[in-house]
């Protein structure tokens, strides 16, 4: 891996205009996609991780107003690039899966047609029987077998996994660099799910593509991701390495979101973190999860806390890292879990 | 607790489920329970886990017979409760057993206060002085907790853990033995399932419940579960204490289940085999049939007896 940064998304705040005010959904995200790497945005619903990868590929919603920052991406900010600009993009450069393959695809739209339909937007002469082979060719890598008689059948004669494979097909028909998975597995069962992300992962190694992958689940974020952002409220309040943010978490909404999923060895009580995600028409002063938070401090009700650096590649946002706070204790659960996975190495 | 001391609950026997569609040559069978037979014990809560149309719903339903089963018996409290369907019948099994849902949203009248949801079961319970409902519902929202001011609100007020904390109120206010959960945490962000879990967990305690856990997620179902039953294509394939069942998984289905599922646990993922299971191939033809054997006491997998020798092997 190299370590040249494709994508740089710095300072990003996005609000959308509602009848009760604005709802500030993104704040003062920034995050790099290096070649060839997989960055995981993790988040509960609501947390923004969504409206934030729409914001690179420039659909976000009407009522959607970008208050700051800037999408770093080939030599120019894709904030201010015209409808026209992003049309060579999108697609293209920067392709997009998302979670429910069945809404992705045109119920009546042969699915072979809806794969030439993109190799015909980037080659516009190319002809019929050359965007067939090439379909076909691109059914196969993705594992649908069968192609060449697949290719005459509808989205509903295909299962849920086989219908992300075709849609996972028509966003590598353009050959593009940074694939952006949007919760691509999260409509799928278990057995599926882990082909799905086997063929991500494989994927992505032939076809040397950078990944953004949007996920809830923590334990899809261990199989695929090299590096973490987590996010709460609209703001990511950890970032680090895979190893990291699973064995060294230090923000405590990270702790807590780790502490509150059962492994197939959990056998302690669960830590329920109370309460629910902030209103964000009216985000808190300070940090948006003390409320949720038993070992808030007095100061994370007053001010918002500066990113603590904990090594080149691990920062988080939380007043528990500041030197004269007390040491955050982690929940039992993550505790044992952690000792675990030390053990096993 | 030994085997001989428990009590059956529920014991349900070759259920069998068809559904048909269309006529003639066009008749399409689905066997959407396959010969099933388990037993639920008193105070146990039993895990029922598979994928998407294995069977799992339908079967919860068959069991409070929102659906007629096509075959089988099942006798609940010592009474047979898959006869002709009675009045009688029906009340029986509305008294005893209840339901939770999924959807917290789609499971809630949203023109009924709180109040009128959770109380409108103890009205067909036969609790006819209105100040004693109130009371009986109030305490059983703390007991979810829930408060008194939350009482008179509606369910779009509610966030979905509050939802499904009502959706248990429900449940539990008419104090049934047997509680059928139906994938109750599944549509929950993760913070909120484990409030939920603790909470359902706290209740079982508390009550004594016993309970049936209908769910996908492999490591959800064995926190919660004393013993699991895994499905396949309608068919319980394997079923054993949950330790047991996550020890020794023996179906080859059982393996590919829970090889898929994710671990959080990077350096496991990583480096992790998943297994695939292709029911043409990971399995031994004799033309015997193939029935459930107890391999382990207590645990029992479906296969005929070649496979049962290799199942030995690899114990």
């Amino acid at each position: 891996m190299d370590n040249e940064t494709i994508l740089s998304v710095n300072d990003l705040s996005i609000s959308f205009k509602t009848l009760n005010g604005m709802v500030r959904a993104v704040r003062g995200v920034s995050f790099d996609l290096k070649r060839g790497e997989t960055v995981a945005i993790v988040g509960e619903s609501g947390s923004g991780k969504s409206v934030t990868i729409k914001a690179v590929m420039g659909i976000l919603a009407g009522n959607a107003v970008i208050d700051s920052g800037s999408i770093m991406y080939g030599g120019r900010d894709l904030i201010k690039a015209s409808e026209k600009d992003y049309q060579s993009i999108r697609g293209s450069k920067i392709g997009l899966i998302f979670q429910d393959p069945l809404s992705a695809l045109n119920p009546i739209m042969k699915i072979g047609r809806q794969i030439t339909e993109a190799l015909r937007l980037s080659d516009p002469k190319i002809s019929r029987a050359d965007a067939r082979k090439k379909a076909v060719e691109l059914m196969e890598s993705v594992g649908i077998t069968d192609a060449d008689r697949r290719f005459d059948q509808y989205p509903f004669q295909f299962s849920g996994g086989m219908r992300q494979r075709v849609v996972i097909a028509i966003a590598l028909a353009r050959d593009p660099e940074i694939l952006i998975c949007d919760e691509p597995t999260t409509a799928l069962d278990v057995t599926v799910q882990a082909r799905i992300l086997d063929l991500i992962n494989e994927i992505k190694q032939e076809r040397k593509l950078s990944v953004i992958f949007i996920t809830h689940d923590m334990g899809v974020v261990a199989n695929v991701a090299d590096r973490i952002n987590v996010m709460y409220a609209g703001k990511i309040v950890e970032k680090g390495t895979a190893d990291e943010i699973f064995l060294e978490p230090a923000h405590p909404y990270t702790q807590a979101l780790l502490a509150a999923m059962p492994d197939l060895e959990t056998s302690e009580r669960l830590m329920s973190i109370p309460g629910t995600p902030p209103n964000m028409i009216f985000p808190p002063k300070g940090d948006a999860f003390a409320e949720r938070n038993a070992h808030a401090l007095e100061i994370d009700f007053e001010e918002e806390p500066p990113y603590f650096k904990i090594s080149d590649t691990h920062y988080a946002a939380t007043w528990a890292l500041h030197p004269k706070a007390p040491k955050l204790e982690m929940p039992e659960v993550l505790r044992n879990r952690i000792a675990r996975i030390k053990e096993e190495a | 607790m030994m085997p001989e001391e428990r009590v059956p609950l529920l014991e349900v026997e070759h259920l069998k489920m068809t559904f048909t569609s269309g006529k003639g040559a066009k008749k399409v069978t689905v066997n959407a329970i396959n010969d099933n037979s388990f037993s639920i014990y008193e105070g146990e809560t039993f895990g029922l886990v598979g994928e998407s149309g294995c069977g799992k719903t339908t079967t919860g339903r068959a069991i409070i017979r929102l659906y007629d089963p096509t075959g089988g018996t099942m006798r609940f409290m010592g009474r047979e409760i898959s006869g002709p369907m009675t009045r009688e019948l029906r009340r029986f099994l509305t008294d005893n057993i209840s339901m939770i849902f999924q959807d917290p949203i789609d499971s809630l009248n949203p023109r009924m206060t709180v109040e009128e949801i959770v109380e409108e079961g103890l009205k067909y319970h036969g609790v006819k002085d209105p100040a004693e409902r109130r009371e009986i519902v109030l305490d059983m929202l703390a007991k979810v907790g829930l408060t008194k001011e939350h009482a008179s609100r509606y369910p779009h007020e509610f966030s979905g853990g509050q939802r499904q904390r009502v959706g248990i109120a429900r449940a539990l206010v008419v104090k049934p033995k047997l509680i059928i959960a139906d994938e109750p945490v599944s549509a929950l962000d993760v913070s909120i399932q484990a409030q939920v879990i603790n909470l359902l967990n706290d209740l079982k305690k508390e009550l004594g419940l016993t309970i049936m856990f209908i769910a996908h997620d492999l490591s959800v179902v064995k926190y919660f579960s004393t013993r699991v039953a895994v499905m396949y294509y309608g068919k319980i394939v394997e079923l054993a204490p949950s330790e047991e069942l996550y020890r020794h998984p023996l179906h080859p289905y059982t393996r590919a289940l829970l090889s898929a599922v994710p671990q959080p646990n990077p350096r496991l993922e990583k480096r992790r085999q998943r297994l695939s299971y292709d029911p043409a191939k990971d399995h031994i033809e004799t033309g015997e049939e193939r029935r459930m054997h107890e391999i382990l006491p207590e645990h029992f997998v479906y296969c005929n007896s070649a496979e049962l020798e290799k199942y030995r092997e690899l114990l």
